[in-house]
């Protein structure tokens, strides 16, 4: 990775900033938490959907792919609820998992689990967040809003510098780099994360690059984003998404692509899909 | 439950075998016209919506081939098994799917003996069919999903769970289950579908289930001698006194009316405050066998008549399931109004009495652990009245242990099951390891072993533990 000079926010940064009306103000004002408020601002859309694509890569380059039906509904925008069902491959077809976050952050969420070995519905821990998501290299916890309002909430954002890193597709990009703690005693205890360094480019806000630092303080997984595109919401606001996510744990060298199909915001989604009653059916 | 060999000669099994291909076939065909009745109806009354969305859609096909060899560890004898389970999912009109699932066996070292298969267990709706000593067939499931007003209905044969508990079974007695390889299949293997209707429903108070299942198969145990064959007291009347001629009348079985012989049943569900809970009414008959004994001294030349039959009973009970931060705590409970149990005399009280039942589970997982998950539970069943006289203790107790473990990004998946009898003092345990080497294919190594009392229902086959090795190849 190639890191430029921290140098203060730049003329040009500054024009960008200026081009999205939402946050036309002085860049000095600029705090680390704004910008991560503005990161969620550019992606925050009522609800998402989308046919999502994993493939699973070790070090020797073998590769496992699952397709998983991904739906978030934000309509409370302090309490996510996510349901996602695995279609692909046949030995974790219909695995179907429903997270409903609480506003009080100091709430454990409600999580259950359908698996269709037992054929039944399970109530999970969720609790422990840094519990690897079905194999891949993502956790439950990377699937939480982290930042914005509801990370506010129990983080402390910090500035660090600007650079201009390329993306995962190669194309360069002038970011600010911030550092997030956790701040509260449950994100402390709860959180895999003892610290993340976000690179937040300065075109769209969007969040292009992760690290991630485990309890010890050792850089542990790495995720970067890219394919960043425009999506329209039901308020014709525009949303940027990045459409390839990509989560690699160093140590393993073992990576996680997530390739976003059918990408679809602020649809209506039936309420009853976020219910314990539609993941033990998975039928409307 | 009973052994089948006190309930039928292998040539009466032999027999019934044959005769029950006809009968299997005959009932194949009406409930496929059952099927193709309502699916007909179904598809009138949708026929507008059909203008809009295409009659049938291919919404699923794939399946699995299971290979597997086991072999008991203190003697010779094993197993070679190929299980074909395609299956197939079709969308019909805008809201209903019929699902499908047949299962093709194969005993490649030709197990699928008459006298080992004699399936008296089970209704002729859901028999298996037997080619041959090699190849046997059976519909695993077949059902229409259909949504009727704010419902979902669910018409075939189907898999209906109940119950929060891990292998303990107090309130999942909707299906039954057959104990071919005992306790050691998956649930969802071991499980025997059963031809019902199912209908689920979010209503403003509660989520209600009603289920209606004319289906009388009940739970199917193996008959193979050298294998999980049961002889345990505690489920199989003692042998006669010698000098004692046995008369053995056929199993009694459920008559077929489809009203006045099916089970009903009903669970109420809501989550409050982040507890799950459901409340479960059944009224059904009990899965295992009562077998009634009955001397008859016959000048000095003595008989004693064995008689098994199906009982029913009233199952009322719930659950209840909550997180806590690294744990889940979790439980359910069940009052049966008639549980049978065998005299110790097998001509006392005709060798059975009926007794209140009250038991529960109580189970606490543990996922503290980076993907790892520890779970214990704890089994109690309570009769009413007095022990004397009977097989088993006025209070029996189990305890189950289970643990998981996966290892680079679940590439490997180590579990070990554990359950011991409190009363017995004997014990199974499963210990597995499974290597998914890609998307469609995982192989597995599988090491059951049993061991304490001779007399316990575990214990039974402490001269049966065995090992495994399987292929699951995913298509």
């Amino acid at each position: 990775m190639k890191h430029s000079v921290l140098k203060p926010l730049a003329a040009a940064g500054l024009a960008l900033f200026l081009s999205v009306p939402v946050y036309a103000e002085p860049a000095k004002s600029l705090t680390a938490q704004g910008v991560m408020l503005a990161n969620e601002v550019s992606r925050k859309s009522i609800t998402e959907q989308s046919s999502m694509q994993m493939t699973l890569t070790n070090a020797n380059g073998d590769a496992r792919v699952r397709e998983v039906l991904m739906l978030i509904d934000d309509t409370n925008s302090l309490a996510r609820k996510i349901y996602l069902k695995f279609n692909s491959p046949r030995d974790v077809k219909d695995v179907r998992i429903l997270t409903l976050e609480h506003e009080n952050a100091n709430e454990d969420d409600d999580r259950w689990l359908f698996l269709p070995a037992l054929k039944k519905v399970r109530r999970i821990s969720a609790s422990s967040k840094g519990e690897s998501f079905m194999g891949t290299d993502f956790s439950y916890e990377d699937f939480e809003v982290k930042d914005g309002v509801v990370g506010s909430k129990n983080h402390t954002y910090k500035f660090l510098r600007e650079e201009t890193i390329p993306d995962a597709l190669g194309v360069k990009k002038l970011c600010w780099v911030i550092e997030a703690l956790p701040s509260t005693e449950q994100e402390i205890r709860d959180s895999e994360n003892s610290k993340r360094i976000i690179w937040v480019e300065q075109q769209h806000f969007a969040a292009i690059q992760e690290h991630y630092f485990n309890k010890s303080g050792v850089l542990f997984k790495v995720r970067t984003s890219s394919d960043v595109r425009p999506y329209t919401t039901d308020k014709s606001k525009t949303v940027w998404r990045p459409m390839r996510i990509e989560m690699t744990t160093v140590e393993s060298g073992h990576k996680t692509t997530l390739i976003m199909n059918d990408f679809k915001v602020d649809q209506t989604l039936p309420t009853k899909i976020f219910t314990r009653q539609y993941v033990e059916t998975g039928e409307l | 439950m009973a052994t089948p060999s006190l309930l039928a000669t292998p040539s009466d099994r032999a027999n019934s075998g044959l005769k029950g291909s006809v009968v299997f076939i005959a009932n194949r065909l009406l409930a496929g016209q059952l099927l193709l009745a309502i699916l007909a109806t179904h598809s009138a009354q949708s026929a507008k919506a059909e203008e809009e969305h295409p009659r049938f859609s291919l919404l699923d096909a794939g399946g699995r081939i299971r290979t597997e060899y086991s072999r008991q560890t203190d003697n010779s004898d094993d197993k070679f098994l190929v299980k074909f389970e395609p299956e197939l999912k079709v969308g019909i009109g805008e809201s209903s799917t019929v699902f499908f699932k047949p299962a093709l066996n194969l005993s490649l070292l030709g197990g699928y003996k008459a006298a080992y298969d004699d399936q008296f267990e089970r209704s002729s709706w859901s028999k298996k069919y037997r080619f041959n000593d090699y190849s046997s067939a059976e519909l695993r499931e077949l059902y229409l999903t259909s949504k009727v007003g704010d419902g979902l209905l669910t018409l075939g044969k189907q898999q209906i769970v109940w119950g929060t508990a891990d292998g303990l079974r107090v309130l999942d007695v909707v299906d039954p289950v057959d104990f071919t390889n005992f306790i050691m299949d998956d649930p969802a293997d071991a499980r025997i579908p059963l031809w019902s209707a199912n209908y689920q429903v979010t209503l403003p108070a509660f989520d209600l289930q009603l289920v209606w299942i004319p289906d009388t198969t009940f739970n199917d145990y193996s008959a193979e001698p050298n294998w999980y064959y049961l002889t345990s007291p505690k489920i199989i009347p003692g042998a006669a006194p010698a000098g004692v001629t046995v008369q053995q009348n056929k199993v009694d079985r459920p008559g077929r009316n489809p009203i006045k012989d099916a089970d009903y049943g009903i669970r109420l569900t809501k989550v409050i405050g982040g507890v799950d809970l459901t409340f479960n009414y059944l009224y059904h008959y009990n899965d295992d066998v009562v077998i009634y004994s009955q001397l008859d001294p016959n000048n000095g030349n003595p008989v004693v008549t064995v008689s098994p039959t199906y009982r029913r009973s009233h199952l009322i009970g719930g659950t209840f399931s909550f997180a806590s931060g690294s744990f889940v705590y979790r439980g359910e409970y069940g009052f049966n109004s008639n549980t049978y149990v065998l005299t110790k005399s097998p001509t006392d009280n005709n060798g059975a009495v009926s007794r209140h039942e009250f038991s529960y589970v109580f189970g606490v997982d543990y996922s503290g652990l980076t993907d790892t998950m520890l779970s214990v539970q704890f089994f109690q069943s309570i009769l009413s009245g007095s022990d004397q006289g009977l097989v088993r203790d006025k209070v029996d107790s189990t305890v189950t242990l289970n643990a998981s473990r996966t290892f680079l990004n679940q590439t490997w998946r180590t579990e070990m099951l554990y359950v011991y009898s409190i009363n017995d003092r004997d014990s199974a345990l499963r210990a597995r390891v499974r290597y998914n080497q890609s998307d469609k294919t995982s192989y597995y190594f599988e090491f059951d072993h049993y061991a304490g009392t001779i007399n316990g229902l575990y214990g039974e086959f402490r001269d049966k533990s065995r090992v495994l090795l399987g292929v699951d190849r995913f298509f």
